[in-house]
């Protein structure tokens, strides 16, 4: 038998290409290339040569010629060319890139490409791209945060080049610190993730960057109302780097989304990413440094407004293995991830608080490839975590929270690739340490299994359960609609770690070459999730409390290609409870359906346009009941009281608020100016000026509404 | 022709759903009766309150001006084994941010509770509703002041710091609430009027009004004062009055007041602010009356200290020492 493997590459800069199809044709099967855009096919049999489909979305499908020969491994690179994005040309892909048998769920590979072509806001951006997805809701207009199969949003994981974002939203959570332009691939787990993620109980998001143009020099720069941006990019002798960074210039448009509320804010963000390949030296072997570096300030100028400060910092490298003829590559990662909040309240009343994390974090993997395509993967990580909390308590005096650990962890999975139509996934975590101090001795284990079972050539079925552990929490009121600071802490030793179940079951089927649905239903059991307690009045009262929670619920996607146009939509229906103390209630995210519709339209001479229309039932609410007057203590040893009004609400979150939907218009074009290439794009949001509600002020019983009516517009220039 | 009229059917559509729906964040009202009873335990008259509560058609409690206070009522406290009936008595309402005229309450002149007491209230109403509650007296705890403070006023280093120690009690249930005050009085003819100003720890800028931050309940033993708290202190004595040298201080004074379990968290629900950017929807509230709403509670003035002040200081003020 003979094995094909090799990578899949953008033909103008030689960035590789993530997820892309790879399909020998005689033998009716393939396989995908990884996030590094890498694959491997293994028994094949030998002496002959076959037919190579690679495809790839936004790519024209490329056939080749390959001889296999007997007991060799064939490698080969292959470029791919991009379209012009003419929908007469593009193939229709399938929401799939991947192998048939490949027992994975929930899973969502986000091309960056569709990014530009969604209607933009101030950024384009990959969290607000999100909110198209099922199962997936976005806090509002006002954030981009967002909540997964019922999950509080502090149980995503965002992870970039394997490194975790502590704080991954710039301008009060509107949208994302990484900038698409540096995107190569991201892969989104709405549940269900393998064993090689690990830390939140809900989601998980691993960003990689591009290496940079490994064939010529390039630059782009781009300008919204919000921000400039440029990216540097171009080749060295065995290998490539870029260079990218994003600045705020005017922040007048944010006003829109943060009801008229002025917010004196900067923010800025760089990348970098150099690689090194040198074959002459040790073929196989490539080496990646990168860097990442976000700010956020909101500074009023003003002693009695308080002034808040975020900034991360991301250094890694990566070090990656193919050996020479054999079917074994491994990888070596150390990254450092530091986080760095301040919100100094001056004479405005609110409270200090400053948050540092350090997380320095070392992993190594190794992938084996045996003949029958089965595949086994195993590796341990290091995570070491320096946390400080420092928090002015109700004296006005800095109390500080300090919890220095590490978390060292097995972790391994087998997968069955053997039989055409049937795949099995299944493999463990192992944690011999829990980060909290004074936790020696408790371990941890993260069982978990996938399989899929392809009961026609167009229907497959699939499944999985996991178990996950979290150990970081955020100090956040779920009262809080909106809070711009949240910071993290270790989970004190007193709560167990917080953990959820997954239990997912689906359909993925494409009744006609141009059609594909997909269906998952999930059931969420969640336990010891920190909750803030808001009974503390005694010192030794605990901060958090453990609270439980079941999500579960029917999502259903499809994908439509015809004539010019592609057709995606969503559909979700669910259900989320939490319970604290015997009380069970709906959390603000309950959001019971949704549904999020994109079509798209090459209108030929470089233009595209698109429609994005999103809808969801109302969020809860706790509803007033009336007021009464309450006394204060203006001088208690004099009893001196004063009575006033204060609201009487009702059972925790009975209410709903109304319906939200939104229709956005986005048109796109890509043309020549004086030789370069300009890309411009008018959008306009909320065309009907839809008044969604965000709240309603309490005290007045005034309506604010989110974004209303907004036509934006960005240029874009590629040198 | 008909791609006209669907184009126009889908904005016509969209038009109409792109209108407000109408939305009322309250439920249906339910009458409720708020009680508030908070009992002195230094002293002998004890008064207790009861209100309905109401529901103004907009969302301004403060334009709702129909008394809600109840008349009618039973009212005893059970205490020692012993049943003391409160009266039905009028009180002119004062500090009441939307009423003002009279109002009844329920009033007893013979009930001094000892520390570590188990008061029981009870309530019947004209309608036969039943509401009660119960208060465990705060303990009695001893208290030493640092002798080595150098409290004074004013402080060298722009803070006044006040410590004490906790030597007796329950350290770390029990909670105090810590106050300062200068004592003064105001020379009117022949008369003295005697009258005391509480210091905040500072002041707060809240969107342009300076508001005083006086201190939480706590269990600590220490506590730091801005001088120019002390010092805006000091001026509001006099506020608007010229004859400065009518106002005679007579110094500083520290105590604490011991609260029980009702009053702690009762407290905080009155006490919250939030960042600028911040959006929290519910609050808190605390109660401990069944039956309906409100607070039942009790606390008595602890030890009392003395702070020196600097003659020279007071006189700054244009102030007389005595």
């Amino acid at each position: 038998m003979g094995t094909f493997r090799g990578i899949v590459v953008d033909s103008l800069n030689d960035e590789a290409l993530s997820y892309a199809n790879i399909f020998i044709e005689e033998l009716g099967r393939g396989s995908s290339t990884n996030a590094s855009g890498i694959f491997h096919i293994t028994s094949i049999p030998p002496d002959k040569f076959y037919t190579v489909k690679v495809s790839y979305v936004g790519y024209v499908t490329k056939n080749l010629k390959v001889y296999i020969g007997r007991g060799q491994i064939t490698e080969e690179k292959i470029q791919l060319t991009t379209t012009s994005f003419m929908m007469e040309t593009i193939e229709k892909l399938g929401r799939l890139e991947r192998a048939p048998n490949e027992a994975v769920v929930s899973l969502e590979n986000i091309s960056v490409k569709s990014l530009e072509t969604l209607p933009k806001g101030v950024e384009a951006d990959i969290f607000r791209s999100l909110q198209f997805l099922p199962g997936v809701q976005s806090t509002g207009d006002v954030s981009a945060r967002y909540n997964v199969r019922g999950g509080s949003s502090n149980q995503n994981l965002v992870l970039l080049n394997g490194a975790t974002v502590y704080s991954p939203f710039h301008a009060l959570g509107l949208f994302s610190v990484i900038d698409p332009e540096i995107i190569n691939s991201v892969e989104f787990y709405k549940g269900g993730f393998p064993t090689e993620y690990s830390g939140r109980l809900s989601s998980v998001m691993s960003i990689v960057t591009k290496e940079g143009n490994k064939n010529r020099y390039s630059g782009r720069a781009s300008s919204s109302y919000l921000s400039g941006k440029a990216l540097v990019e171009g080749p060295y002798p065995y290998g490539s780097f870029f260079i990218s960074g994003r600045k705020s210039f005017s922040t007048d448009i944010l006003q829109k989304f943060l009801n008229n509320q002025n917010a004196p804010l900067e923010f800025y963000d760089a990348a970098f990413s150099a690689s090194y390949s040198n074959p002459k030296i040790i073929s196989g072997r490539k080496f990646t440094v990168n860097g990442f570096v976000s700010g956020d300030i909101i500074d009023h100028n003003d002693p009695s407004k308080e002034n808040y400060k975020w900034f991360n910092s991301i250094y890694g490298l990566k070090w990656f293995q193919v050996l020479e003829n054999s079917p074994l590559f491994y990888q070596f990662n150390i990254n450092v991830s530091n986080f760095r909040g301040e919100q100094n309240p001056n004479n405005s009343g609110s409270r200090y608080m400053k948050n540092e994390i350090a997380d320095l974090s070392m992993r190594t993997s190794i992938n084996y490839l045996f003949p029958s395509n089965d595949e086994v993967m195993a590796g341990i990580q290091i995570k070491e975590i320096d946390s400080r909390l420092e928090l002015e308590n109700i004296r006005g005096g800095i109390s500080a929270i300090d919890t220095y650990g590490a978390n060292i962890s097995f972790f391994a999975k087998y997968k069955l690739m053997r039989h055409k139509n049937f795949g099995l996934e299944f493999g463990t975590r192992f944690n011999i340490t829990r980060i909290a101090a004074g936790t020696a001795g408790e371990n941890f284990m993260e069982p978990r299994i996938s399989g899929l079972y392809r009961l026609t050539d167009n229907l497959s079925v699939k499944g999985g359960w996991g178990r996950y552990f979290q150990e970081f929490t955020t100090v956040s009121d779920e009262n809080a609609l909106l809070t711009i600071f949240e910071p993290w802490i270790v989970s004190p030793k007193y709560l167990k770690p917080a953990s959820s179940d997954h239990f997912i079951l689906g359909f993925e089927f494409e009744p006609i070459p141009v059609i594909s649905l997909e269906l998952e239903t999930y059931y969420k059991l969640l336990s010891n999730v920190p909750t803030l307690n808001e009974q503390k009045y005694y010192l030794e009262d605990p901060d958090l409390l453990p609270a439980a929670g079941t999500a579960y619920g029917i999502e259903l996607a499809f994908d439509y290609y015809f004539d010019i146009f592609k057709l995606s939509g969503g559909y979700t229906w669910s259900r989320a409870e939490k319970e604290l103390n015997g009380f069970k209630y709906a959390p603000r995210y309950d959001v019971r359906n949704a549904a999020n519709f994109i079509l798209q339209a090459d209108l030929g001479n470089e233009f595209i346009a698109s429609a994005t229309f999103s809808y969801h039932s109302g969020m809860p609410y706790t509803q007033i009941i009336g007021y009464y007057d309450k006394a204060y203590f203006t001088d208690l040893a004099n009893r001196y009281l004063r009575y006033s009004p204060y609201l009487m609400l009702g059972s925790k979150n009975v209410g709903r608020l109304p319906d939200y939907h939104r229709l956005d218009f986005s048109l796109s074009k890509v043309t020549e100016f004086y030789g370069l290439k300009l890309y411009l794009d008018v959008s306009v949001l909320n065309v009907y000026d839809r008044g969604n509600i965000f709240y309603f002020e309490r005290d007045t019983g005034k309506r604010v509404n989110m974004l209303p009516f907004l036509p934006t517009a960005t240029v874009k220039l590629e040198i | 022709m008909k791609k006209i009229l669907s184009t126009i059917s889908i904005l016509g559509l969209l038009f109409l759903i792109g209108c407000d729906d109408s939305f009322d964040p309250k439920a249906d009202f339910e009458q409720e009766y708020i009680v508030n009873g908070i009992i002195r335990c230094d002293t002998t008259y004890q008064v207790v309150y009861i209100q309905t509560n109401y529901n103004p058609d907009a969302f301004n409690p403060f334009e709702y001006n129909v008394n809600t206070f109840i008349s009618g009522a039973s009212v005893t406290i059970t205490y020692d084994d012993s049943v003391y009936t409160l009266q039905e008595s009028t009180f002119e309402i004062e500090n009441n941010e939307r009423l003002s005229g009279t109002a009844p309450c329920y009033v007893i002149d013979n009930l001094s509770p000892d520390v570590g007491k188990l008061l029981y209230l009870n309530i019947v109403l004209p309608d036969g509703t039943t509401l009660n509650a119960e208060t465990l007296t705060p303990k009695y705890t001893r208290l030493r002041f640092d002798k080595n403070s150098d409290a004074l006023i004013p402080a060298s280093d722009g803070f006044l710091d006040i410590e004490w120690e906790i030597t007796d009690g329950d350290k770390y249930r029990q909670v105090y609430l810590p106050e300062v005050k200068i004592a003064y009085y105001k020379i009117e003819g022949n008369d003295k009027i005697y009258n005391e100003k509480t210091i905040p720890l500072n002041y707060i800028d809240r969107r342009g009004e300076l508001v005083p931050n006086y201190p939480l309940p706590n269990n600590r033993s220490h506590l730091s004062f801005e001088m120019g708290a002390i010092d805006k202190t000091m001026e509001l004595i006099s506020e608007g009055d010229p004859e400065k040298q009518n106002y005679v201080v007579l110094g500083a004074v520290f105590q604490i007041l011991l609260l029980d379990n009702n009053l702690v968290p009762y407290y905080m629900s009155t006490e919250t602010f939030l960042g600028g950017y911040s959006i929290i929807l519910d609050q808190l509230d605390y109660s401990n009356i069944n039956g309906g709403s409100g607070i039942f509670a009790s606390y008595f003035t602890d030890r009392t200290f003395f702070i020196r002040m600097d003659n020279l200081y007071i006189k700054q003020f244009g102030y007389s020492v005595n």
